[in-house]
């Protein structure tokens, strides 16, 4: 009888540290984890696309890492933030119509893309408020605000407001993006004011790598 | 008779007057009471000295402190150590990539027994206007934002150890007799002897070619030995020559045979010696603005991440540790100017009522501040600091004119991306 409890003890020991002990690939004499957290890696690209002009590239890397964004806040943890500001920059500088459709998967399509004005407007309404909430949390940084105004640009209440805030970085020579620099042409172009929109557009043109990211809405329209 | 008394009264008076109605005499030398000497300079706190040296957290390179080891984030000499002696993990081609600056912060002299070696007075004067001491030493001294006060409340704390000694002195006749020595004991083949007259003796060793970056601690934490005069005492310099180790446990100086004699010789030597008269350094010439296209990503893989980034880099890359620069560290306060990226170097720096103002800001004379910063180490190397700004980087060499002239350019032409 006591061989046998000794037996089964034996075997539920060895069955219990297989299953418990972690599943490894070995190829050779190299293992390596079968799990990596690639969340940071992901988010750390997503802020690189952004940083080289790929727009829509960097949102689709958010989305396909965090497909309920939407439902998140910055206070959910730094990497988290920084998603949330990769998306709502993108969302602004796309003007809320993100064409990735191709790079989700079938249940998220169409929630970023769809070009009906009041989903459009939603979106970057959701955008505004999460980098609005990112500005809250870190007050004298000029890039927070500068993204913070090239959304409340978009917004049809919004232009007012970003005028202050982006004329007040670049007054300071604080505005660190072409992107910044073209929305405060625009908005000043849609003030009357003609030597700001200028001087602001001369200033996007000499940072920009692409020169069209400078291209204002009242000069494409003709 | 009565006239008699009254004469031999008077006389009394005069004799038992203690002068003090005469002001004037009060104020010179023919009171009976010793004038009290001029009141001493003050002479340095040495319990508020140590609260500085951890405030100005010079445990981050220096031994000897008496404050124990930095954490090991913030240890910058040790850090470097590691690295090159594989004891820390990081990747070989990141080694590679930095192995010049690595090598360079490998070391720093120790402040133990600083008391026994050094005068107070020079300490204090070295923390206010700190230069080159270690030819082979690529870092030096960064210069703090330490006051008058303060540097010697430091001095009194790092000499606390000094014992009262006698003093010596030294025949200037012993001066050819301890130039002999210091060439037969080959004192240069580790200390560089500048601006002693060799009067045709091989003073200075060519044991190793001066060219390359030097490795050996021994010599590049080896003074000039044309600065001993100002650091040192004769009587202290005499007793360093007899027994290194005796005075500094520890040290990288062997004990070279000496007699007490040829001690004093060789002290003789290094203290009467004439020294060449200095002269005075240049600045390298300002080069202009270039015409071609100067993008950051050349500025900052020329210049920002390998002189600036490790010391204005991100809190959250290390322990919320973005460097002194960015984070705050060597009784710097917080200023939140990194060079990580080109919207990080954009948004400026903190000033002092904690506002952003840009790293590009003009100075009085016009120059962008960033570009100031550059220029003024090179002012600081020469003994002409720049009262605006802090020369940059700090406690490293220079940056090359070559370089200042990219960043320079960069900024000129609007800091295209």
């Amino acid at each position: 009888m006591e061989r046998v409890i000794r037996g089964f003890l034996v075997v539920s020991v060895t069955a219990f540290v297989s299953l418990a002990a972690p599943r490894v690939r070995a190829c050779g004499d190299e293992w390596e984890p079968a799990h990596v957290d690639p969340f940071p890696a992901g988010v750390s690209m997503a802020e690189k696309q952004l940083d080289v002009g790929d727009t829509l590239a960097a949102a689709a890397t958010v989305v396909r890492m965090y497909p309920h964004i939407q439902s998140l806040t910055p206070k959910q943890g730094p990497l988290v933030a920084r998603a949330l500001r990769v998306l709502s920059v993108a969302t602004a500088r796309a003007d809320g119509v993100l064409s990735i459709d191709r790079e989700l998967p079938a249940a998220l399509r169409g929630k970023w893309s769809s070009g009906n004005d009041r989903e459009r407007g939603d979106r970057l309404a959701w955008a505004a408020t999460t980098l609005r909430s990112l500005h809250e949390a870190k007050k004298e940084d000029p890039t927070t605000q500068s993204e913070l105004g090239e959304v409340l640009a978009r917004l049809p209440d919004g232009a007012a407001e970003a005028r202050a805030l982006l004329g007040d970085l670049a007054d300071r020579d604080l505005l660190g993006s072409a992107e910044g620099y073209a929305a405060l042409a625009r908005l000043r172009a849609s003030a009357g004011d003609v030597s700001g929109r200028d001087a602001a557009a001369k200033r996007c043109e000499a940072i920009a790598k692409d020169a069209r990211v400078c291209v204002t809405d009242v000069e494409a329209a003709g | 008779m009565r006239l008699l008394w009254a004469i031999v009264f008077a006389l009394l008076a005069l004799a038992c007057s203690d002068g003090r109605t005469n002001a004037a005499r009060d104020e010179r030398s023919t009171s009976e009471e010793p004038i009290a000497a001029a009141a001493p300079e003050r002479s340095g706190d040495p319990v508020r000295g140590r609260e500085l040296v951890a405030e100005y957290e010079c445990n981050r390179c220096h031994d000897g402190t008496g404050l124990g080891p930095a954490q090991k984030h913030q240890a910058c000499v040790g850090c470097h150590q590691e690295v090159l002696s594989g004891q820390r993990a990081v990747r070989p081609e990141m080694v590679e990539r930095i192995r010049h600056d690595l090598v360079s912060l490998r070391f720093a002299p120790s402040l133990a027994s600083a008391g026994a070696r050094l005068r107070p007075e020079w300490i204090a004067h070295y923390l206010l206007e700190p230069h080159d001491q270690r030819p082979n030493l690529r870092a030096t001294m960064p210069r703090l934002a330490v006051t008058v006060e303060q540097a010697r409340d430091i001095s009194a704390y790092l000499t606390e150890d000094a014992q009262p000694t006698k003093a010596i002195s030294l025949d200037p006749n012993d001066v050819p007799r301890g130039r002999t020595l210091v060439q037969q004991k080959g004192c240069g083949s580790c200390h560089v002897l500048s601006a002693f007259n060799a009067d045709g003796f091989d003073l200075q060793s060519a044991a190793v070619p001066r060219a390359e970056p030097e490795t050996r601690g021994v010599v590049v934490l080896a003074p000039d030995l044309r600065f001993i005069r100002q650091r040192s005492t004769p009587a202290a310099v005499v007793r360093w020559l007899e027994d290194p180790s005796k005075v500094k446990p520890g040290t990288l100086m062997p004990r070279i045979p000496l007699t007490p004699d040829e001690a004093r010789a060789i002290a003789a030597f290094l203290f009467d010696a004439p020294l060449a008269p200095e002269q005075p350094s240049a600045v390298p010439a300002r080069l202009p603005v270039l015409d071609r296209r100067v993008t950051f990503d050349e500025v900052d893989r020329r210049v920002l991440r390998k002189s600036c980034r490790h010391c204005h880099g991100e809190a959250d890359d290390v322990h919320g540790d973005g460097g002194p620069g960015a984070t705050g560290g060597f009784g710097f306060a917080p200023r939140g100017l990194r060079f990580t990226s080109y919207e990080a170097i954009s948004a400026g720096l903190l000033d002092p009522g904690g506002k952003r103002t840009s790293a590009f800001a003009p100075l009085a004379d016009g120059t962008p501040r960033l570009v100031a910063a550059l220029l003024a180490r090179h002012g600081e190397e020469v003994g002409r600091p720049n009262a605006e700004v802090r020369g940059m980087p700090l406690g490293l060499p220079p940056l090359a004119p070559e370089d200042i002239q990219l960043v320079e350019s960069w900024v000129a032409q609007g800091r295209p991306r």
